[in-house]
């Protein structure tokens, strides 16, 4: 059929490095993607601001118990008279934090484990089978066990969500680095007598970019959802933090009386996970050129 | 079978991407079809010709919008607009073969399922009814051991067998019209010819009207009894095979004809015509072959060079299309 | 087809034993005396003594695993701390309430996320494709412990259509177990329901372009039978594919699922396990889950044969 010939085409080949100001104007067209940046930077300046103007957000308040949200309590209190606005406020640097670390210490660990067994067969065999089994136990238990060997730290959570978020990052990597490898550029650069180490860094890595920030934003997005579960279970962040996950899980008992105590941070903490998929959605549409040929 | 009955009468029809507004992608194109005939469209890719054919059966991409002066079928006359009523040609009406048979049957289903399942869309048959008749198609089109290759998957079959299963799903449903949409493109050239012939020999058996759209004159010259030549969404030149060949009435025409390995055999060397079609938005007033043509006078860029002037069943769009005769024998290009 | 099959199970060997390392040193490198671990917190010395003497703690670590394993092989998964019943026992006693959940759940999402993805495939762009896709993102961002609470609050506390809480044995009837069910498969059906649509989606988009998709139309076929058999079976593999992948992202939801619901379920034998450092049971639970998901992935790619004729095992 010759109707793709007929339609005045637009989208030419587009070059491989996106020039970043027309990627910033592309990611940020639409009403959605604004708002997702704004939730994101308004997240980020909560993080920073809230534990330096809350500091009563552990205070007991015997009396207060369990109030419904007020023009004192935003959110209402918990079963313990806190303020759930407080709180969550507070709770929001505990979640980013767990999201950026996991989201970057995956992408490292991922990226590295991937150009190796991508590049060299010998190290593929055993980083894939080892992926494997890591990836037969199920994302949360797979935590929870990790916490619960490990015992409840900050560190602990992020890295017992890591390593279950590894192998699929891994296998992206993998993927890109395996179709690349039969290219011409680098059996150009191969027969010139490149050094493997400089073909992994100047010719593969650069090409997995577009592949591990798309991957970065899901699993940040992934992590922030996995600690809350993690924490509603019971194997979460210790609870002298105050995290959202810890919020929902001390309130859950008490939920038909103290809805709220729930809902608000939960409410919260979709707010800011749908926002960063929103972005990695829309990152992966200005990344991916089949999928922009799409939308055009 | 009355082999003079008109089928099918296209006056004026427009086709455009987008608005109403949108410059056309095809332009008043008018033809008609005859039972027991078959009427090439050639011209080069993105002329409009898979468009124009698609459109008949309403199967336009949704943003593209047909309309006609008049859209006859079987002295029936239909709104190119009305999907619905186009809906209902497909299959008994109108019936389409395409260019690639490697993707044009569904590969989840066997060749049995799919024939049987456009064999029962008319209603009251029964499936075993359906079967027999399948099967006699598939032996109609020659393939051996139809009842065998029934239970089969288009995987299982090469590329011409894949389009000969195409063409005997097509006529199962006995159609007026086939529309072979470059239906042998794809093929090796062995093949190709037994695909012609075999189309050929349908249309005097079933006294099918087929719309033969191709890119190659040499395929023109084995099939068509009546050509039409189209070049960037306007129908060119059109007439009787040898009316055109022998006497063409339109510079385009000349070029594709020197530009075809087949038809220019005796030529020493094949020759391009230079430039490319225009996109949509930058054609010209007038003749939109003119940027192209060797002949071109300024006449030929204003409004109303691109009249059509028929003379008998010759048609062209050419002013000077009386002098292109003694131009030709002057010129060597 | 069964050579294809036990040469998948012998592949599997390796990532089970990987699985069962992992697990065993779970227990053996937490901090402290795995005898004392497994004993759990109350238990007095001669109980400790007993427990090394039977898990041969006092022998190398490789040994020890050796002896672990092929209990395990032989469908010893040990006894729970708690309870002092096999692990095996309670998992089995667990089972029919996580089945009943999930195979609903199943059927729910393949139900509502099949066609959603049709639909907006079938009309890209348009405003029913972005609703579908805006409110398959909320999917995988809203957790399922906070839809669990809010379907509870809607659709018990206030409609009173469903139970609260709790499960209803199918011994009892059929029906009380749906019901008792049915707010539990709704809410990960939410969650999971997105992963199914959009790979339905980008599916459907790609092969709605394909030349027989178009031969379909031409035939004469209603819209309906163009999109949901010509089209829909050739997207079988990807879809069959991602729900293997997205058991996974099941289980995470029973898990949680469970706990919210209170079904008695496995999901909520582990996190109880958890929460009282059972680790027998937690070790046993994860190899099971494990197991189902190499079962499961093995028959995603046996039910390709059903989608697709060109493959052959």
């Amino acid at each position: 059929m010759n109707t793709s010939q007929t339609v005045p085409r637009q989208h030419v080949q587009r070059s491989r490095m996106v020039d970043f100001r027309r990627f910033l104007s592309e990611f940020t067209d639409g009403r959605v993607e604004k708002s997702a940046v704004l939730i994101l930077i308004a997240a980020l300046l909560i993080s920073v601001i809230a534990p330096m103007v809350y500091h009563s957000y552990s205070d007991i308040n015997p009396l207060d118990r369990m109030k419904p949200p007020s023009a004192d309590h935003f959110f209402g209190t918990d079963h313990l008279g806190r303020d759930v606005f407080e709180r969550t406020m507070v709770g929001t640097r505990n979640s980013l934090i767990i999201g950026f670390s996991v989201a970057i210490a995956t992408t490292i660990i991922g990226c590295i484990l991937g150009l190796v067994s991508g590049f060299i067969s010998f190290g593929d065999k055993i980083i894939m089978r080892l992926m494997d089994g890591f990836m037969a136990i199920p994302n949360v238990l797979l935590a929870i066990a990790l916490v619960a060997l490990m015992g409840s730290s900050l560190l602990t959570i992020i890295i017992a969500i890591s390593v279950p978020e590894i192998p699929r990052m891994a296998r992206i990597v993998r993927s890109v680095v395996v179709s690349l490898k039969e290219m011409p550029f680098i059996d150009a650069a191969v027969t010139m007598g490149t050094p493997q180490w400089k073909i992994l860094l100047r010719h593969l890595l650069p090409n997995t970019v577009g592949a591990l920030s798309v991957q970065a934003t899901a699993t940040c997005a992934s992590a922030i959802m996995t600690e809350a579960i993690l924490s509603f279970l019971g194997a979460g962040t210790p609870p002298n933090i105050p995290s959202w996950g810890g919020i929902i899980a001390e309130s859950r008992v008490f939920f038909q009386i103290a809805p709220w105590a729930i809902g608000f941070p939960g409410l919260m903490l979709s707010l800011l996970v749908l926002s960063v998929n929103i972005l990695g959605d829309r990152l992966r549409e200005v990344l991916d050129p089949r999928v922009a040929r799409r939308r055009s | 079978m009355s082999v003079n009955k008109k089928i099918l009468e296209v006056k004026g029809l427009n086709i455009r991407f987008g608005s109403a507004a949108a410059a056309p992608t095809v332009e008043d194109l008018s033809f008609d079809l005859r039972a027991g005939e078959t009427l090439c469209l050639v011209g080069e890719s993105g002329s409009g010709k898979s468009i124009s054919a698609l459109s008949l059966l309403g199967l336009l991409p949704e943003s593209a919008h047909a309309t006609a002066d008049q859209f006859m079928f079987d002295g029936v006359e239909i709104d190119p607009k009305d999907t619905k009523s186009l809906k209902a040609l497909r299959g008994e009406g109108v019936a389409m073969i395409f260019q690639d048979p490697m993707s044009s049957l569904n590969p989840a289903f066997t060749i049995g399922y799919q024939m049987i399942e456009a064999i029962r869309l008319a209603p009251n048959i029964s499936k075993q009814e359906a079967r027999q008749k399948a099967i006699h198609y598939l032996e109609l089109v020659r393939i051996a051991d139809a009842a065998k290759r029934m239970d089969g998957y288009p995987h299982q079959l090469s590329g011409g067998m894949r389009q000969r299963v195409m063409i005997a799903m097509a006529l199962s449903r006995n159609p007026k019209v086939l529309i072979a949409d470059e239906p042998t493109t794809a093929l090796d050239v062995t093949i190709q010819a037994q695909i012609l012939a075999l189309i050929d020999d349908i249309k005097t058996e079933l006294g099918t009207a087929v719309l033969f759209i191709t890119h190659d004159l040499g395929v023109v010259a084995e099939t068509a009894d009546r050509v039409a030549v189209m070049y960037a969404g306007r129908m060119v030149e059109a007439g009787q095979v040898a009316e055109v060949f022998d006497n063409p009435q339109h510079a385009y025409t000349v070029g594709l004809m020197r530009a075809s390995p087949r038809t220019a055999a005796r030529q020493r060397r094949l020759n391009d015509i230079p430039g490319s079609v225009p996109e949509l938005r930058d054609r010209p007033l007038g003749c939109t072959f003119a940027p192209r043509c060797a002949f071109m006078t300024p006449a030929c860029q204003e409004l109303g060079a691109e009249k059509t002037v028929q003379v008998g069943t010759h048609l062209s769009r050419c002013i000077r299309r009386d002098e292109l005769g003694t131009l030709l024998g002057e010129t060597h290009v | 087809m069964f050579k294809y099959i036990s040469s998948r199970l012998l592949a599997s060997v390796p990532i089970v034993l990987f699985v069962a390392i992992f697990v065993f040193l779970l227990s053996h490198l937490a901090p402290g005396d795995p005898a004392a671990l497994i004993a759990g917190e109350n238990a007095t010395p001669e109980q400790i003594a007993q427990i090394r003497d039977r898990l041969h703690l006092d022998e190398p670590l490789v040994t020890q695993f050796g002896y672990w394993f092929s209990d395990i092989l032989r469908f010893d998964l040990g006894n729970s701390i708690f309870s002092n019943r096999p692990v095996t026992e309670l998992i089995a006693a667990r089972l029919e309430p996580t089945l009943v959940l999930t195979s609903l759940t199943i059927v729910l999402t393949i139900f509502l996320a099949v066609p959603a993805g049709v639909i907006a495939a079938w009309k890209v762009n348009s405003t029913s494709d972005r609703s579908i896709m805006i409110l398959s993102v909320l999917g995988f961002s809203v957790p399922a412990f906070l839809i669990g609470y809010a379907n509870m609050y809607v659709f018990a506390l206030k409609l009173g259509w469903f139970p609260v809480q709790g499960y209803a044995n199918l011994s009892d009837g059929v029906l009380g177990t749906l019901r008792s069910v049915a707010l539990p498969a709704f809410t990960i059906t939410l969650v999971f329901w997105a992963l199914v649509a959009r790979i339905t989606r980008a599916a459907m988009i790609e092969i709605l372009q394909e030349g027989y998709t178009r031969t379909a139309r031409a035939k004469g076929l209603s819209e309906g039978k163009v999109l949901f058999v010509h089209a829909l079976k050739n997207a079988g593999v990807p879809i069959s594919t991602v729900i293997g992948v997205g058991i996974a992202i099941l289980i995470s939801g029973v898990v949680v699922t469970e706990s919210v619901f209170n079904i008695p379920g496995i999901g909520r034998l582990v996190v109880d396990a958890i929460t009282q450092r059972d680790f027998p049971v937690v070790q046993g639970t994860m190899i099971f889950f494990s197991v189902v998901l190499i079962v499961v992935n093995l028959l995603v790619d046996l039910s390709y044969v059903l989608f697709d004729p060109r493959i052959r095992y």
